[in-house]
Formats: C-alpha cells, structure tokens, sequence
C-alpha cells in the first residue's frame, strides 16, 4: 500500500513510518503539519498517484488543535473516497463526527475512514489490519472510543432534545437489541464476522443471523455490498 | 481678565488635592488671589449670561466642568474642595456620566446656579467700583481753572479748579479702590465656602473608592482565574506533547519489538525464550496502555480539547457521554450566541456541570439520573443540571467545598449559582453567566487596574463557529 503519513512528532512519525516499511507498505511522503498534508495530497493526485490511504493526527501545527483532522475532513471533501485514518490521543464523539460527516459527502457509501487512539499503533497486527479495511472502503472505530459512545448512547440519552443524531437514525438504531448493538460495535472495530464470533463467543451462523438482523432493522435492504459500512456508519452517527 | 483664571483646561485639574492649610501663610497674597478670582467670575458674569442659552443645550457636560473650574479657584484660594472626579477616571467617561450622579443635581448644579448668581455683584460691583476708582485717580489732572469740577455730595459741596485743590481726590480713589477690593474679598470668600462645602463628596468617595476597590478586587479574581486557566492549558499541552508522546513511542517500540521476536525460529530453547518474551512484552504493552489511558483521563480532566476547540455545547454532548450515572443533555441557542460565549466562561460553565455530574454520581443514589440543559441566548447563558436522587445538598453546609468553590468560580466570570436541594425531591443547581465576564470589556477602559493587556473573547485557538448542535 502507498501510504501518505502526517505527524507533528518527529519520533512518533519515524516510528509509524519503520513499522510500515518493515510490513512492507510504502510510505510515499512524511508531513508535519496539516499545510503540508493538503498540499502534499494535491500534489500526489495531480500526478495521478493518489496515496492508498492517509493516516494523520489530529492535532497539529498551524494551530496546535484539530487540525489534522480538518485537514482530512478538507481533502475527502476535495478527493471523495480518499481513505484517511485519524491517529488521535483524545477519546472525542465530535471528532468522529466531524470524520464521519466526511464520509457520506459523495456517493452516499461512504467508508473509508478510521478513528484510532494513537497507542493502537503499537499492536502492530490490528493497526495494519485496520488500515487494510480503511483502504478497502470500510470503517474501522477504536474500542476505546466505542466504549464511550456506548456509555452515550444509554438510555437516557435519547431524552434530551439536543440527541446529536437525526431522528431517523436514532429512531432505526434504537430498534436493534443489547447483543445487536454489541455486535456492531465490534464490526465497527473493523471486525469480521469469523472475529466477532470469537470475541462474542458465539457461532458463525449466530453472529451471521444478527448481522443480518441488524442489516434489516436499519433499513439496509439486501443487495448493497456497503451495507455492512453503512450499518456501522448509521450507528455511530446516532451515536457519536 | 480671564487669563487671570488660570488651570483653564479641566485636564490638567490636580485630581487628588491634598489636605491644604486652611490659613495660607502669606494672607495679602491669598486675599489677592481670592479678590482676583472673583474679579475674574466678575468678567465672566456677562459672556457667561450671554451664552447660557447655548450653554444650556450642552450642560450635562458644561456644568460639571463649570463646577470643576470652581473648584480648581477654591483649591487656588486654599480651601478645600476636591474634585468630583476620582483619581484614576478618565475625562470624557466622567464628564459623559457625571449627569447621571447624584452629585451632578446635588452639588454641580447649586455650585453653578449660585456661583453664576454671585458673579452678577461681583460684576457690578468690579465695574462700578473700578470705574469710580478710575476716575476719582484721574479726575485731578484732568481739570483746570478754565474746567472746573463741582464735586457734590449731599449737603456738602466743594469746586476744584487745579489738580492741587483735589489732592485728596486720588486717595478718596485709592480708598475706593481697597472697599471695591475687600467686598469682592468678601464674595470671593463666600463662593470659597460655598464650594468647598459643595464639594464636600466624602460620601461619594467613600462609595467610589469602594466600589473601585470591588473593582480592583474583581479583576484580582479573574487574573487569578485566567491564570488558572493558562496553567491548566500549559499542563495539559506538556502533557500531551511530552508524556503521552512518549507512552505512544513506547507501546510503538514493543510493538515492533514483538513482530521480531514473531519471526524468531520456534525450535527448543529459543521457543520457550520466544515465548517468554512474548508474554513479557505483552504484560508491558498492556501497562504501557493502561498508564496511556490513565493519563488520557487525567489530560481530559485538566482541560478537555473538545472544549477549547469545539466550545461549550459540543463539550457538553461530550461530557454527558462519560457521565457516571444515565445523563441526557440539550443545548439551545443561536449560533452566534454560542460563538460569542468567552473562553473564561465556558470553561467555569463546563467545570460546574462537571462537578455537577460527579457530586450526583456521588450522593443522589444508584437508580439516579441527570439531565443537562443549556440555554444561551443574547442576554446571557442559562445551565441548569437536575438529578432525581435524594436531594438535600446544602452549599451552606461546611463539608460541601464543591459547591461554595463552584459558586466561587462561576463568580469570578460574573455567574451565579442556585442550588435547589429539598430532601428527596432530587437536586437542582441553576448556573447563569453572562456570555462575557463583566471585567471582559472594562478592564480596557480603566488604566487604573493596571492591567490593559487582558485578552477577551473566545479563545484565539478556538472556532466555535464550527460548533455543531443537535
């Protein structure tokens, strides 16, 4: 994969770089701030060599705050379906948002986006992994993350009239059950159904039949092959 | 005449007089100075009559510094009759708010009226006596035998026809002269006295030092405030680019460290050693991941980025998430309303609902729950944080720190907080703020509070006009 890295921190930066390299992933350019990655992605495109995925932090110069994750709000507006990975250190709903917001610009598919706590980096087999189904148009959300909006998304949340999400999209997510949500939650994480299986403890056929009852009860109807994407995209913006 | 009137311009007015002997230590030259002042009001009873039309139209702003330009002549002639304006106000804001004082109605307005009604003896007393004076001084040389004078007074009469025969007729003059100057001596002492005792503001002084000093208090605060604020930023900042960064690299190195001893052989010895190293390496991932998370709380508790960076409403939304009881939470308001909601205000705003959160996780009970409403509108923001639990918090009580330091807070940026806490009826706390602290626009203005240099506002890093609502 030809990867586009920005990072503010020279070591954080050579660190992720060498660890790409040695999992034999070319990384084409190295940026420090969100400036630099706009441009740089400009660049790239211009010469028709798009990078397959963008991994960035959030907080960068120009401004030392969210600026990389503008940035890559910025650039899936201008190059729709660019990949981006969003390397952050905090745990922030409005972030994911915003990154979510960015993936349904275009085609309505969405995808290709992830939102990753920075230290996942050092499980170097899920962060690989995550940017795999980044790249291939998927949504990979940190558990961590996750965790949060789970706490958000209880219950009593839906009361307030400030609920962050469409009525839609709440109204269709509240539908789902405490195991279909756990269930989505991991495919979230990026995972497959085998995985969820072995994480839920449960067999393939059971995690199968909830996926597909998920599938059903947010309106997915069958024969799209984003509506695995789109499912967790639909819970996470009723829930984020 | 009238440059006998000396401090003209209101600027340069000694604005702190100090105590003056009552008994100047060369009396002819005060009572020159006191007849001259008067002499001068004398010379300004006519173009000052003349232009009270005009000057009416104007004077909210002419009669204080009329009043000013009376009390300056009563300071020249050692009475004691401080200014109305404090030390440390400037002019044009004093002079544009003096009318709405009482001390305008109270003391201005008489001190002018009846300065104004004592200039008009002075002048005829000043232009009759002078004039008289005059002519008696030179009347000797100006006759002769050919130009006789009669001089004629009741019942006596006497003719003079050379200057010799009127020798007297200079001094009668000069005599003339002393009584013109010692009854304007007398109006000048009596405008003296009647200025200084309407100038007699101690009252006024007292209440302006007070509240100047409420002032000087309230700005102490919130430097100490924003300054709190700016450490709570410096921490977090070294936090996230120091430790966290470093935690990151660290959990980076074990994790390459781990994909190469992946690849070690897994025959004998060097498979038991692999996974040894292994299992090492995976018990160091998790603590370096477990300190990263730690001091990830402790970086959002300091000083949440959200907060700086998207403002109060998304803060909110975003506190709610981690709440440790079932919270729901709403924010109303305009746009721009939100956006112009101050940095120092948020952050108490955002702090108090936090606190808010705790203390009802803490005591209002397991089957709690919160709501977090916010309101901002023009006139100002209104958070109000209710919980069903048991009630019956008391921020009188001297065990409850949390809520007197949250009312403390909430002060300093210009809030207020009611708590309503029956027992058993849940709690109710009412937080509402301005959208900018009070001391946000007038610590410019007043040079006496030392410090101009206070930024306002939103914070520079942030752009709450992105803030999305639900």
């Amino acid at each position: 994969m030809r990867i586009l890295l920005a990072d503010d921190a020279a070591l954080l930066r050579e660190g992720i770089a060498g660890l790409l390299a040695a999992a034999g992933h070319e990384v084409v350019a190295q940026v420090a701030d969100a400036d630099a990655l706009r441009a740089e992605v400009t660049r790239l495109a211009q010469v028709g060599a798009p990078p397959d995925v963008v991994v960035t932090d959030v907080r960068m110069p120009p401004t030392g705050t969210d600026d990389g994750l503008r940035a890559a709000v910025d650039l899936r507006a201008a190059h729709p379906g660019l990949p981006v990975v969003v390397l952050s250190a905090y745990v922030a709903g409005p972030y994911l948002r915003d990154l979510l917001g960015s993936a349904t610009t275009s085609d309505g598919g969405g995808g290709a986006v992830g939102y990753l706590l920075k230290e996942r980096v050092g499980r170097v087999d899920d962060f690989l992994r995550s940017l795999d189904v980044v790249a291939a148009g998927g949504v990979v959300i940190d558990p961590e993350v996750l965790a949060t909006l789970m706490g958000a998304a209880r219950p009593a949340t839906p009361v307030g009239a400030g609920a962050p999400a469409s009525g839609g999209d709440a109204e269709r997510v509240r539908r789902l059950t405490e195991r279909e949500r756990e269930v989505l939650a991991l495919m979230a994480e990026g995972l497959s159904n085998t995985q969820v299986a072995e994480r839920l403890v449960l067999s393939d056929g059971a995690v199968a039949k909830h996926v597909a009852n998920i599938l059903a009860k947010l309106d997915l109807p069958p024969g799209e092959d984003t509506r695995r994407v789109r499912a967790v995209l639909t819970w996470l913006r009723a829930t984020a | 005449m009238s440059r006998t009137v000396p401090a003209a311009s209101p600027a340069v007015l000694p604005t702190a007089p100090g105590p003056r002997p009552a008994h100047p230590r060369r009396p002819w030259l005060h009572a020159t100075v006191v007849v001259l002042a008067e002499l001068a009001h004398a010379a300004a009873f006519l173009p000052l009559v003349a232009l009270g039309i005009f000057l009416l139209l104007l004077f909210p702003l002419t009669l204080p510094l009329a009043a000013e330009l009376e009390r300056a002549c009563a300071r020249m002639a050692g009475a004691t009759a401080p200014s109305s304006r404090l030390p440390g106000h400037r002019l044009w804001p004093w002079l544009v708010s003096r009318a709405g004082q009482s001390g305008f109605w109270v003391r201005d307005l008489p001190l002018v009226v009846v300065g104004l009604v004592l200039s008009a003896p002075s002048f005829f007393i000043a232009v009759s006596g002078g004039t008289l004076s005059a002519i008696l001084v030179a009347l000797p040389f100006q006759v002769s035998a050919e130009d006789p004078l009669e001089v004629r007074l009741v019942a006596w009469s006497v003719e003079i026809g050379s200057p010799r025969q009127g020798w007297w007729l200079p001094i009668l003059g000069v005599a003339c002269f002393a009584v013109t100057a010692a009854l304007l001596y007398v109006l000048g002492r009596l405008r003296t006295r009647l200025t200084q005792t309407l100038s007699d503001s101690s009252q006024e002084e007292r209440l302006a030092t007070l509240s100047a000093e409420v002032g000087h208090l309230t700005v102490g605060r919130a430097t100490l405030v924003d300054a709190f604020d700016a450490e709570r930023a410096r921490i977090e900042r070294d936090l996230h680019d120091g430790v966290q960064q470093d935690l990151v690299a660290l959990t980076m190195g074990l994790g390459m460290t781990r994909v190469r001893v992946l690849s070690l052989a897994e025959d004998g010895q060097t498979g038991a050693l692999r996974e040894a190293l292994l299992s090492d390496l995976e018990a160091a991932q998790d603590r370096a991941e477990a300190a990263l998370r730690a001091l990830r709380d402790t970086v959002h508790g300091i000083r949440p980025a959200i907060l700086t960076e998207r403002g109060l409403g998304p803060a909110l939304h975003d506190l709610v998430g981690r709440a440790p009881l079932p919270t729901s939470v709403s924010v109303t308001g305009a746009e721009e309303h939100l956006a112009a909601l101050s940095s120092p205000v948020a952050t108490a705003v955002y702090f108090a609902v936090c606190e808010a959160l705790t203390n009802a996780a803490r005591h209002a009970g397991a089957q709690a729950r919160a709501t977090v409403r916010l309101d901002v509108s023009a006139e100002g923001l209104l958070a109000v944080v209710t919980d069903d639990g048991c009630g019956g918090a008391d921020p009188t009580a001297a065990g409850s720190t949390g809520l007197a330091g949250m009312s403390q807070r909430l002060e300093s940026v210009g809030g207020r907080l009611a708590v309503d806490s029956a027992p058993g009826a849940g709690t109710r706390l009412t937080i509402t703020a301005p959208l900018t602290p009070p001391w946000a626009d007038s610590t410019e203005s007043t040079d006496s509070t030392g410090s101009t240099e206070r930024t306002v506002g939103p914070h520079p890093a942030s752009h709450p006009a992105r803030t999305t609502l639900g």
